[in-house]
């Protein structure tokens, strides 16, 4: 961590011991608490948020500018931050705050531009508007919030694990001793802040990566082999963390990247995959760009050429398409503008509906409460509780996603 | 759209070839010769006769070879530099089974030794690709590597056991690939790599098997995520695409040369890397650049008789074909540049409405 | 077999291990700079040609080795001007243009040498580059002889080693160099100018590389032939990912082929019973085996092989 900072020194020879006495003293005057000995890797993303911003401090910054800094934070964390910030300002610096949050945007700002397509739409001063307001002038037209029942039980289990661990000894890359199980027509929401071990229990129920102790049972039955291709013709179908690393083939085009999964099935192809018919694949390309509101200018576009709403929707199409039983859904509404996040949530409800388990991982809290029907938090690679998704206790609950219990302090 | 951008993809090598051709030009000039002299000497070369346009297509055949074992590994998002090893052990392995198999008919040899020659080139391929999976080793350097060891094994075996009198080259083969059509001579070699070429491209672009195959070179942790084999197919890349090498090798030896000696093969493997790339990795470009490149090897010792001009000469076009097709490639891959496009046909089609 | 334990002949071993070493050594550092950046450059090999070339030309016109050295730097850096335009300012894929360049490089260099001594077959040669002992040192019973007894180049070429170590793990300029190649974006974000810095690295490379391909034609043997090089280059790049992209692994993975290079040669004398193609093989095994056992995925900077584009999110 050092080596970060070490970069602005004058001089050509590095001073170690000096350096390090200037960022301790300078950490303590905001109240920024880091271990500097220790690798940046190593630790935990909300510590990392604060060498940013000390790495900015010790530069002297007077205009510090925070990109969308509390998506990987917990609310005690964001409080944290906003405390940083105000002392900042305190300070005669100023701050940019960057974010998507509206809840965070009115708190923090004392002035709110609106920015959508590229345009300045307005700027209001805090005193003078509020959420609705504001999500008004994000989409620029009337938001109806929606109201769902939520399931309160299920009666199989599609997918349960039992003590299963992977890489126990990491706390931001490793799952310990994990029991859990999704329902069949139910949504459980893992909620945690990002970097807790969530990435490789996607990738675990998803086959990409194989649990090193416990047992995993889908459909009430032990898993042959570990692989992705297993899991899927299972049954199991898949929303990446990263759209465009993991689910998308970005040079293809889009309709390539819809019937990815279908090129053995006979409407697809004569003789599971010896000739691919391509009318057939144009005539199935268009039907799911139709159904899932698909915006492009043709099908035989590059998919990498797509917004980012309009290419999760494709795989949206690809992986529901499928009618599967569990349905792995990894922060899939992440750079969405609130159209498409709307439109993604009601098409996971109607999944959920027709006996779809769904297993929900995210980092946006808010989406975590609002579909699901049961809430598990994921800390340092363990579940430290679940939580009904009715009425659900949310100070509990952002208590255990930062590792603490109710009645310890802050 | 999909056209629009094929149409880009055929433009890049066909300016390329152009640009490459009038630098060559002024380089001629500068070195005191004339370059339109200089050219139809090379387009007599190639085209001038019978014979000649014959022979043409007699050194156009090799190329297409170690051209589709390049396009086939690259689709699969791998780097087969060893296709020179793999031709040469290909023709290694035809010249072992036609010295010990004797007594059997022409055709049938042909066959067998044809055969021997794909599994030599296989073999030869796949070794860097187990390398490639089991210890995610990059597989250029292997490769590299063993075209060297290919190379010494081969000149180790005509200077020893394979000898056959005081030269240092084996002695020649008995079957031999026909010339076909009495007018113009086409070898059946020719007609091979054709044939090889349309089964490659029917695998890549109508076979499920294919459509996967290439996904894993566009985005690897795409295709596996999305369930594909990646590593038997990565597997299944470098054993063909070293087939298709140590077949070409096999119809070299049986087709044209007959004999194993110092420089056979030579050079084929890079020019094959060169072809896959200038025709986009695309088994017809592959066999129209490589008729290109048979073309200005076929004309370029005749404008070297007619001219006194140097060979290397065209050595240096062709080397520049290569260095700005693929430069062409990355421009108009450039964020910026795809930008431009898509707004010049915006504003046509918002014309049309 | 006595003839091995003779301490003659292990002087004139480790003598040429360290000769022949050199090339590889400079080059593996040439590629280290450029990796180090975040550029996979693999056209070693026709830089190195063209090197070659250029230093080969320039000692013959004025009979100075040392100014066919430079010559060389100067040609390396030009031809990969070409790579780094390509690949930096471009995007094209650094794999492939280096390949490209691995193409280009040697055929202009065989066109350069044929126009200007004609298409014939007889080798032409040049003064080589004579050895400047160090006084003193090199007077040392055997290890004198092997290591202070050799051209400047060689000298050069080893000093490189702890000048690379330093500027890597001391200097804030190194540590910015690889800052680039490990996470571009975070560099710039800092203020580093990451263009610039690739460009440096591809001069660096560029001049390194083709210091190389000139020590060839200068110090090592005095004439040029198109397969002067004989995939050094290759040897080169597989010299960095066995050393673990660090100047000492990098030293050792070079030592280790000069010494398989030396060998074969001195067996070929001795051994006349075994055919000299099969001798000529093992610095190439040599190679293939040490990366099947000792090769590790990808250790090297996090950011190697991908073009930078300010704008991407």
């Amino acid at each position: 961590m050092k080596e970060i900072l070490r970069m602005e020194n004058k001089s050509i020879f590095i001073k170690k011991e000096a350096i390090k006495k200037e960022i301790v003293s300078l950490a303590a005057k905001y109240s920024l608490d880091i271990e500097i000995d220790k690798e940046v890797t190593e630790i935990s993303v909300g510590a990392q948020q604060r060498v940013e911003i000390l790495k900015a401090l010790y530069r002297g910054a007077e205009v510090l500018i925070l990109d969308e800094p509390t998506a990987a934070l917990t609310d005690i964390e964001v409080e944290g931050l906003f405390r940083i910030i105000r002392k900042l300002t305190a300070e005669k610096k100023s701050v940019i705050f960057i974010s998507h949050k509206m809840r965070e945007v009115l708190e923090i700002s004392d002035q709110i531009t609106i920015l959508r397509a590229g345009r300045t739409i307005a700027t209001v001063a805090k005193d003078n508007t509020d959420a609705a307001e504001l999500a008004n002038l994000m989409i620029g037209k009337e938001l109806v919030t929606c109201e769902h029942e939520k399931v309160t039980d299920t009666k199989e289990n599609i997918i349960s694990l039992k003590n299963v661990s992977y890489n126990k000894n990491s706390k931001h890359s490793g799952i310990r001793d994990i029991t859990l199980a999704v329902g069949k027509g139910e949504i459980l929401g893992i909620a945690g802040v990002d970097g807790n071990g969530q990435s490789q229990l996607a990738q675990m129920v998803t086959g990409v990566i194989s649990p090193e102790h416990g047992e995993i049972l889908l459909h009430a039955k032990k898993i042959a082999k570990f692989i992705p291709g297993y899991f899927i013709a299972s049954g199991v179908s898949h929303i990446p963390e990263d759209r465009n690393k993991m689910g998308l083939i970005g040079t293809m085009s889009v309709k390539e990247n819809l019937i990815l999964k279908r090129l053995e099935k006979s409407e697809i192809s004569l003789g599971k995959g010896l000739f691919l018919k391509k009318p057939a694949m144009v005539k199935c390309a268009e039907n799911m760009k139709d159904k899932y509101d698909i915006r492009c200018e043709s099908i035989e576009q590059e998919t990498r050429n797509l917004s980012g709403g309009n290419q999760q929707k494709i795989i949206l199409a690809r992986e529901l398409e499928e009618n599967p039983d569990l349905l792995v859904a990894v922060h899939p509404t992440r750079g969405l503008d609130v159209g498409a996040t709307r439109f993604v949530h009601e098409k996971m409800l109607d999944s959920r509906d027709n006996g779809c388990g769904v297993l929900l991982i995210s980092a946006d809290f808010d989406e975590v409460l609002k579909l699901s029907d049961r809430i598990a938090v994921m800390f340092e690679g363990q579940i430290v509780g679940v939580y009904s998704g009715k009425n659900p206790p949310i100070k509990e609950i952002s208590l255990a996603m930062a590792g603490k219990k109710m009645g310890q302090g802050d | 759209m999909n056209t629009k951008n094929n149409l880009i993809k055929i433009l890049v090598p066909i300016i390329a070839i152009v640009v490459s051709f009038l630098v060559g030009a002024i380089l001629i000039a500068c070195i005191g010769g004339n370059p339109i002299e200089a050219f139809s000497y090379l387009f007599k070369g190639a085209f001038g006769s019978a014979s000649n346009i014959s022979d043409t297509f007699v050194k156009a055949t090799p190329l297409i070879f170690t051209g589709l074992a390049a396009t086939f590994a690259y689709r699969c998002g791998v780097f087969n530099l060893g296709a020179e090893g793999q031709f040469v052990m290909g023709a290694v392995a035809s010249i072992w089974i036609s010295t010990t198999l004797t007594g059997i008919p022409d055709v049938l040899q042909l066959i067998i030794s044809i055969t021997g020659g794909a599994i030599a080139g296989g073999l030869w391929g796949v070794i860097p690709g187990i390398l490639k999976i089991t210890r995610g080793l990059n597989e250029m350097i292997v490769s590299i590597m063993l075209n060297y060891v290919a190379i010494l094994f081969m000149g180790y075996l005509y200077s020893g056991p394979l000898r056959e009198g005081s030269v240092p080259q084996t002695g020649s083969v008995t079957a031999r690939l026909a010339k076909l059509f009495s007018q113009i001579k086409i070898p059946a070699g020719f007609i091979i790599a054709l044939v090889i070429a349309a089964v490659i491209y029917y695998y890549l672009f109508y076979t499920s098997s294919g459509f996967k195959l290439r996904t894993v070179g566009l985005n690897r942790t795409a295709a596996e995520y999305n369930g594909f084999p990646v590593k038997k197919l990565i597997l299944i890349s470098f054993i063909v695409s070293g087939a298709i090498a140590g077949i070409g090798g096999s119809v070299e030896l049986h087709g044209t040369q007959f004999r194993l000696m110092s420089g056979f093969g030579e050079g084929y493997g890079f020019d094959g890397v060169a072809i896959a790339l200038i025709g986009q990795l695309n088994p017809v470009g592959t066999v129209l650049v490589a008729y290109l490149f048979a073309v200005l090897r076929k004309g370029a010792t005749t404008m070297q008789v007619g001219t006194g001009l140097p060979t290397s000469v065209i050595d240096i076009i062709q080397a520049l074909v290569i260095v700005f097709a693929v430069a062409g490639s990355a421009f108009v891959n450039l964020p910026k540049i795809r930008q431009v496009f898509t707004n010049l046909t915006g504003k046509s089609k918002k014309e049309g409405k | 077999m006595e003839a091995i334990m003779n301490v003659n002949f292990i002087q004139e071993l480790l003598l040429s291990m360290v000769r022949m070493a050199t090339p590889i050594l400079i080059v593996a550092i040439a590629e280290l700079y450029s990796e180090r950046a975040g550029l996979v450059n693999i056209g070693l090999d026709g830089m190195m040609a063209f090197g070659a070339l250029a230093g080969f030309l320039t000692c013959y016109i004025t009979n100075n080795p040392y100014l066919g050295i430079l010559a060389g730097a100067i040609c390396g850096i030009s031809v990969n001007m070409v790579y780094a335009f390509c690949t930096i300012t471009l995007g094209a894929e650094q794999i492939v243009y280096g390949m490209a360049i691995n193409i280009f490089a040697p055929a202009l260099a065989s066109f350069i040498y044929k126009i200007y001594f004609g298409i014939n077959s007889t080798l032409i040669s040049n003064t080589l580059m004579s050895a400047a002992p160090i006084p003193f040192l090199s007077k040392i019973p055997v290890l004198g002889n092997v290591l202070f007894n050799h051209t400047p180049i060689v000298y050069l070429a080893y000093l490189l080693v702890p000048f690379t170590y330093v500027f890597f793990n001391k200097t804030k300029a190194g540590l910015n160099f690889k800052a680039v190649g490990e996470f571009p974006k975070a560099a710039e974000s800092l203020g580093i100018n990451v263009i610039r810095t690739k460009y440096l690295a591809s001069v660096i490379c560029g001049g390194l590389a083709g210091i190389g391909g000139a020590y060839l034609t200068t110090s090592y043997i005095g004439t040029y032939s198109d397969g002067v090089v004989s995939g050094r280059g290759f040897i080169a790049l597989s010299a960095v990912i066995f050393g673990r992209w660090m100047p000492g692994g990098v030293l050792m993975a070079a030592l280790l082929f000069g010494f398989t290079d030396a060998l074969q040669l001195r067996m070929q004398v001795m051994n006349s019973g075994t055919p000299y193609q099969l001798l000529a093989m093992i610095p190439y095994l040599c190679t293939l085996f040490v990366l099947a056992f000792f090769g590790i995925k990808k250790a090297g900077p996090k950011a190697n092989g991908r073009p930078f584009f300010k704008e991407e999110r």
